[in-house]
C-alpha cells in the first residue's frame, strides 16, 4: 500500500484549521487508512492508503478529503479552471504507440521544497499503482517559462531527435537514452517493438517530454518555479484523465490557478475536464445495504457531503439523491461504492447493532469428520500428531525417498529449490521432520493426516513414521492392519518392491483390487539419505475410498 | 505436620526402628539395630532412619575414619627393596660394588633400593678403584637383624587396616610415596539416635504392624486384603511424568475454531489448491492487470499451465463484467478481457475461491458457511511469513443482510473467540464494497486481524445471488503465535518434538 509522508502542520496549512494531532490520527483511519504510530511532538506523520483512493497519495489530497470528513468544509470542493488559449496537438499517429495524451496548466505556484517533494511523490505513487509501472499512464509537469506553445505530442524515429534528459548534461537521442540513461532502460521494454517514439515538444521543437521514459532537462521544475504544464500520456484514457485530475487538483490545492489548455488533432477538447460526475442513488436502497435503520435520505446526504461530494435530495422523487464527486475519485464503479461512501461518512464506528442472523445448521466436512475421528486412533497409538506444508521438491519425493514417481504440480516460478512442487506423498514431508528431531530423545512416532494433491486435486491422506534404535516390519504391519480395521476397510495385502523399503519388507495395502497405500521398514538408503540416524518403518494411505463411504453424518 | 499425622503416617520399617533405638536417646549403629529390630538388611534400617529424620523423629550421625591397608602384599614377603639391598651388602661382607648389586637385582630395582638406601642413610657410596662402593653404615648394619620402623607398620597392616591415628604420618606419607604399596579407605561409622521428638513419640507408645505396599490380585482373590494393613503413603512424594501421544497445537486450535463456526450454524466448505485464475481472480472482480496477479505474488504452475473452463455461459458473463459492467450497473474494468490470462493454472492465493464456488452452488438464501485450509502466497520465508499458511473465512447469505449485521456477525465471533473489544476501519479489497479491516484488543494494544465485506454485486450476481453476502477473513497462523506466544511462524511446520511435548492441551 502507497504510504504518504507529510508534516502534521503542513496538513493542518492544507486543511485550514489546526486540528490536534491525536484527534488526526484517531480519524484518518476512519477514512480507509492504516496510520502509523505517531510520536509526541513529532511533526512528521505517515499514513498508508488503499490502491483504490490514488486521490490520497499526496498531502493535499488527505487535507481535502480530511477537510469534509471533519467537517470543515463539507461537500464538493469546487476548482476554477481558466482559459489558457494554450494549444496541444495531438498527431494521430500516436495513437498505435501510447494513444491518449491529456495535458493542463497550473500558474501562480509557490513552488517550496515540501511541494517539490510532495508532487514528485504523488507522480511516482500514480506511476506504479494506476499507472501499473507507467505502462497505463506517465506523467510529466514542467516549467511552463522555459518552453513556448504550441506544443505537440507526436512521434520521432529513434535517431530523429535530440535533447538532454533530466539528470543529465549531454544530449542524447531516443535510442540512445534507452540503452544509455537509468531510466530509459527501466522502461526500454514498454517501448521495445515500436519504429517510432513518442515525444512532446513545443513551438520551437524543443523537448519537454520522451513519455514514458523521461522529461528533458529543459523544463525541469524548481523551487523559482511559477507555472506548470503537465502532461500525462498513455494506454487507457480513464486512467489518464484521472491522473491529471488528481495532480492538477492537488496543485490547485497549494493555491496554484489551473489553466485549460485546447486539445487538438487526434482528439479534440478542453483539459483538464474537472466536471463532476454525477450518480442518482435509491436511498432506501442505500439505508437498506447499510443498515442504518434509524436513517432518512438526509442520512445518506449528510454522509455523502463528509466524503467530500455534493448530494442533492431530488425534489421531484422522494428516494433519489443525485451524489456528484471530483472526477478524481476513480473508484466509484457500482452504486455500491456510493453505498460504502455514506457507510464511511456515516462512520463505520457506528454499525453493529445487536447480533441477530437467521438460523442455519451448523456442520463439518466429511473430510475433517473422517480425519478428527482417525487422528484420535492415532493417537490412541501412541503417536504424535505433525503438521506440515504441502509445497515439496520433486529431489525429496521420488529421488531420495525411492517413492515411485509420479505427475506433480509443478511450480512455474518457485523462491527455492525446497518448494518447487505440491507433494504427491506425505511420507517425505514426514521425514523432513524426523530429520529436524534427530537429536530428540527415542523412541520417536509421528503422523499427519493431512492433503497432497495428484492430478491437480486435493486428496486426504494418513503417514504415520516410527523410529527408534530398534524396528521391526511387524510393528509397521501391526499398526496398518490396526488402522485398517478401525476405518472398518476390508482390505488386502501384497509384497511392494519400492526401493523405499528393504527388499522383502515392505507391502501394499490394497481396497477394491487398488493400491491405495504401503507399509513396511524404510531401507537404510533412504533413511540416511534424509540424515536421519535410527531406523524408520513407515504406514502412508489415501483415505479417499474410505471417506467416499461416509458422508460425515452419523450413520 | 502435627505429631499425630507424623505418628499416622509411619511406615512399619519406621516403627520398627523407633522401638528397637535407645528410648533414651542414645546412640545405636546400625548393625546393632538389626539384631534389636529384626530387621534382614542393613538398607531397611538406613530407609527408615532417612524417612524418621526427615520427619524430625531421629537423627543420623556419620563419623568418617581413614584406613590404610596394603594394596600390595607380596612386599610383606619379599621385604622392601632397601631390605633386600641389605641383606646382599651384608652377605658379601657390609660393601659391594653399584655394578654387582645390580646383576642381583634386575629390571632397575636396584635404582630404587639405592635411593632408599641412601634416604635412610642404611649405606654410602664410595668411589674406589673397583667403581662405587655401597658400604654398610652403622643404621645399616644394625637393620641387618632388626625391622625397620616402616616395616612394622607393613606388617600391622598386613594384619589388618591401621586407623590413620595409630600410625606415623611421616612414615605413612613415605609408604604413599611408594608405587602401589598401601592404599587408603573411608569408613563410615552411622549411629542413629532418637531426637526429643523421637523420644515422646515412643514414650507415648508406637505399635508396630506389617503394613502392605503393593496390593497384589493374590491378595484380593483370597481375600487376604481385609486382614492387611495398607501403608499410607506420602502424597507428596516424586513421581515421573510422561509426555503423550497428542494433537498438533494448530490441529487443536483448528478444532476450536471449527466448533465456534459450527457453534453459529455455518457449514464447512472447500476446494482445491489448484485453481484457475479465472475462479481464484476473475470471477472475483480483481482485473487483469492487478499486481495481485503478478509472478512476483502468486505461484503460477508449469504443469498444469492452465485449466480448462467448462462454463461458456460463466466465462461471457465475467467477461462483460470486466469489460463493460455487463448490465450489473457497474462501469467495469474497461478494456479487453483475456480468456487466455483466465484460463491460467495457479495455487490458490486465498480461500474466497472457497467461497465463491460455495455460492455459485447454493446462492439461495440462508447460507452460513466457513474454512479454515492452506493458501498459497509467492513469499520468501522469514519470521512472520512462509509461502503456504491458513485462512480462516467466513461467508453469510441472508434476506436480511447488510452492513451492519456484518459489523454485528465480526463482533459475535470474536467476542467468542475471546476478543471482547473489536474495531473496524474502511479498507480495500476488489471483490468487497464495503471493505473493512478489523483490529482486537490483546496483550494491551490494537492488533490488526483480518478484513471484512460485502461481495461486490460483480461477484455475486452471475450466480443469481439476490441478497447481500456478508465475508471475512483472517489469519490462523497469526492466531497461534499470538495463543502460545510463538515468535517464529517456521516452528509451526517444522515440529520439533520436545517443543510439542511441552505445550499442554488445555
Amino acid at each position: 500500500m502507497p504510504v504518504i509522508n507529510f508534516g502534521y502542520g503542513d496538513l493542518c496549512g492544507l486543511i485550514g484549521r489546526s486540528i490536534p494531532q491525536d484527534v488526526l490520527a484517531d480519524r484518518l483511519p476512519m477514512i480507509g487508512a492504516d496510520m502509523h504510530d505517531v510520536e509526541d511532538g513529532v511533526d512528521a506523520m505517515s499514513v498508508e492508503f488503499f490502491p483504490d483512493r490514488p486521490d490520497l497519495f499526496s498531502v493535499e489530497g488527505v487535507a481535502r478529503a480530511m477537510r469534509a470528513f471533519l467537517d470543515v468544509s463539507p461537500g464538493l470542493p469546487p476548482y476554477a479552471v481558466e482559459d489558457t488559449g494554450i494549444v496541444v496537438d495531438l498527431d494521430p499517429r500516436t495513437a498505435s504507440v501510447r494513444p491518449y495524451c491529456l495535458c493542463a496548466v497550473v500558474r501562480g505556484i509557490e513552488m517550496t521544497e515540501e511541494l517539490l517533494k510532495s508532487m514528485m511523490e504523488l507522480q511516482e505513487k500514480l506511476h506504479i499503482t494506476i499507472g501499473r509501472k507507467r505502462s497505463k499512464l506517465a506523467i510529466g509537469i514542467h516549467d511552463l517559462a522555459k518552453v513556448r506553445a504550441p506544443f505537440r505530442y507526436t512521434l520521432s524515429e529513434p535517431h530523429g531527435t535530440r535533447f538532454v534528459p533530466l539528470a543529465k548534461t549531454e544530449a542524447m537521442d531516443l535510442a540512445e537514452i534507452l540503452v544509455r540513461h537509468e531510466k530509459g532502460v527501466a522502461y526500454a521494454g514498454l517501448l521495445g517493438s515500436f519504429e517510432e517514439y513518442p515525444v512532446i515538444l513545443d513551438a520551437d521543437g524543443e523537448v519537454l517530454s520522451f513519455p514514458p521514459v523521461i522529461n528533458g532537462a529543459l523544463t525541469a521544475v524548481t523551487t523559482g518555479t511559477r507555472d506548470l504544464f503537465i502532461d500525462v500520456t498513455g494506454t487507457d484514457r480513464k486512467a489518464v484523465k484521472g491522473a491529471l485530475d488528481i495532480v492538477t487538483t492537488a496543485l490547485a490545492e497549494r493555491g496554484g490557478t489551473i489553466g485549460a489548455v485546447r486539445m487538438t488533432g487526434a482528439e479534440e477538447c478542453m483539459s483538464p475536464d474537472l466536471s463532476p460526475v454525477e450518480r442518482r442513488i435509491s436511498a432506501a436502497a442505500c439505508l437498506e445495504f447499510t443498515g442504518i435503520r434509524s436513517g432518512d435520505r438526509r442520512t445518506v446526504t449528510d454522509a455523502l457531503e463528509r466524503m467530500g461530494m455534493d448530494a442533492e435530495a431530488d425534489p421531484d422523487d422522494p428516494d433519489a439523491v443525485v451524489a456528484r464527486y471530483g472526477a478524481y475519485r476513480l473508484d466509484i464503479m457500482h452504486d455500491v461504492d456510493i453505498y460504502e461512501d455514506v457507510a464511511i461518512g456515516h462512520g463505520f464506528e457506528r454499525f453493529g447493532g445487536d447480533y441477530s442472523v437467521v438460523q442455519t445448521p451448523g456442520r463439518l466436512s466429511a473430510d475433517t469428520v473422517f480425519a478428527e475421528s482417525l487422528k484420535d486412533v492415532m493417537i490412541g497409538s501412541g503417536f504424535t500428531e505433525v503438521t506440515t506444508l504441502t509445497l515439496s521438491n520433486e529431489e525429496e519425493e521420488f529421488g531420495i525417498s525411492g517413492l515411485p514417481e509420479v505427475d506433480t504440480v509443478r511450480i512455474l516460478n518457485p523462491i527455492t529449490e525446497e518448494h518447487t512442487c505440491l507433494r504427491p506423498y506425505l511420507m517425505p514431508s514426514l521425514m523432513r521432520i524426523l530429520r529436524h528431531n534427530r537429536h530428540r530423545d527415542l523412541p520417536q512416532r509421528i503422523f499427519e493426516v493431512g492433503y497432497v494433491v495428484r492430478d491437480g486435486r486435493n486428496e486426504l491422506r494418513l503417514c504415520a513414521l516410527a523410529t527408534a534404535s530398534k524396528t521391526s516390519f511387524t510393528e509397521s504391519k501391526s499398526l496398518a492392519e490396526s488402522v485398517m480395521r478401525e476405518m472398518s476397510a476390508g482390505y488386502t495385502v501384497s509384497p511392494c518392491d519400492h526401493p523405499v523399503f528393504i527388499p522383502g519388507r515392505g507391502a501394499f495395502i490394497n481396497v477394491d483390487g487398488e493400491r491405495i497405500g504401503f507399509f513396511g521398514e524404510v531401507s537404510p538408503q533412504t533413511v540416511t539419505a534424509f540424515g536421519i540416524t535410527h531406523p524408520v518403518t513407515v504406514f502412508e494411505i489415501d483415505l479417499g475410498p474410505m471417506t467416499a463411504r461416509r458422508s460425515g453424518s452419523v450413520f | 505436620m502435627e505429631m499425630a499425622e507424623i505418628l499416622e503416617g509411619l511406615s512399619y520399617n519406621e516403627r520398627r526402628l523407633l522401638i528397637a533405638l535407645d528410648p533414651a536417646g542414645g546412640g545405636s549403629s546400625p548393625a546393632d539395630l538389626i539384631a534389636a529390630g529384626r530387621f534382614d538388611l542393613e538398607v531397611e534400617i538406613m530407609g527408615a532412619a532417612s524417612w524418621l529424620s526427615s520427619k524430625g523423629l531421629a537423627v543420623i550421625e556419620e563419623e568418617v575414619t581413614r584406613y590404610f591397608e596394603l594394596a600390595d602384599r607380596d612386599v610383606v614377603a619379599s621385604g622392601l627393596p632397601e631390605r633386600q639391598a641389605i641383606g646382599l651388602i651384608a652377605a658379601n661382607g657390609g660393601r659391594m660394588s653399584m655394578d654387582m648389586l645390580s646383576q642381583s637385582m634386575p629390571d632397575g630395582e636396584d635404582k630404587i633400593a639405592i635411593g632408599w638406601l641412601r634416604r635412610k642413610k642404611l649405606a654410602d657410596i664410595v668411589r674406589s678403584a673397583e667403581g662405587n662402593l655401597l658400604v654398610l653404615t652403622e643404621a645399616g648394619n644394625s637393620a641387618v637383624d632388626g625391622a625397620m620402623p616402616d616395616e612394622l607398620l607393613l606388617e600391622r597392616m598386613a594384619a589388618g587396616p591401621v586407623e590413620e591415628s595409630q600410625a606415623d604420618p611421616r612414615i605413612i606419607a613415605d609408604l604413599k610415596g611408594r608405587q602401589d604399596l598401601i592404599r587408603e579407605r573411608l569408613v563410615t561409622v552411622r549411629s542413629i539416635s532418637l531426637t526429643s521428638a523421637g523420644i515422646e513419640a515412643v514414650a507415648a507408645g508406637i505399635e508396630a504392624v506389617e503394613q502392605v505396599a503393593d496390593v497384589t490380585d493374590r491378595m484380593i482373590q483370597s481375600g487376604e486384603w481385609k486382614e492387611v494393613e495398607f501403608r499410607r503413603y506420602d502424597v507428596q512424594t516424586f513421581a515421573p511424568t510422561v509426555a503423550p501421544a497428542k494433537k498438533h497445537p494448530l490441529s487443536r486450535l483448528g478444532s476450536e475454531i471449527r466448533r465456534l463456526f459450527t457453534d453459529m450454524g455455518f457449514t464447512e466448505m472447500g476446494s482445491d489448491y489448484v485453481q484457475s485464475a479465472f475462479w481464484n481472480l476473475d470471477v472475483l472482480f480483481t482485473p487483469q492487470d492487478h499486481p495481485a496477479r503478478d509472478l512476483q505474488d502468486t505461484f503460477y504452475l508449469e504443469s498444469p499451465a492452465s485449466v480448462e473452463l467448462t462454463d461458456e455461459a460463466l466465462v461471457d458473463r465475467v467477461r462483460a463484467i470486466h469489460e463493460d459492467g455487463g448490465g450489473t450497473g457497474s462501469t467495469g474494468w474497461g478494456g479487453s478481457w483475456s480468456r487466455e490470462k483466465a484460463e491460467k493454472a495457479l495455487l490458490r492465493t486465498h480461500s474466497t475461491v472457497s467461497s465463491i464456488r460455495y455460492i455459485a452452488e447454493n446462492p439461495k438464501a440462508p447460507q452460513k458457511a466457513f474454512s479454515i485450509s492452506r493458501i498459497f502466497r509467492n513469499e520468501s520465508i522469514d519470521s512472520t511469513h512462509l509461502p503456504e499458511f491458513t485462512q480462516i473465512e467466513g461467508i453469510v447469505i441472508d434476506e436480511n443482510a447488510d452492513f451492519d449485521m456484518l459489523i454485528s456477525m465480526i463482533k459475535e465471533f470474536f467476542t467468542r473467540m475471546g476478543f471482547d473489544q473489536v474495531r473496524i476501519r474502511p479498507a480495500y479489497f476488489p471483490y468487497t464494497e464495503p471493505s473493512l479491516e478489523l483490529e482486537v484488543f490483546f496483550n494491551g494494544k490494537w492488533m490488526e486481524l483480518g478484513g471484512a465485506g460485502i461481495f461486490r454485486p460483480e461477484v455475486v450476481e452471475p450466480f443469481g445471488v439476490e441478497h447481500p453476502v456478508l465475508a471475512w477473513g483472517f489469519g490462523f497462523e497469526r492466531l497461534a503465535m499470538l495463543k502460545w506466544g510463538i515468535k517464529d511462524i517456521r516452528e509451526l511446520y517444522i515440529s520439533d518434538l520436545d517443543v510439542l511435548k511441552g505445550n499442554p492441551v488445555l
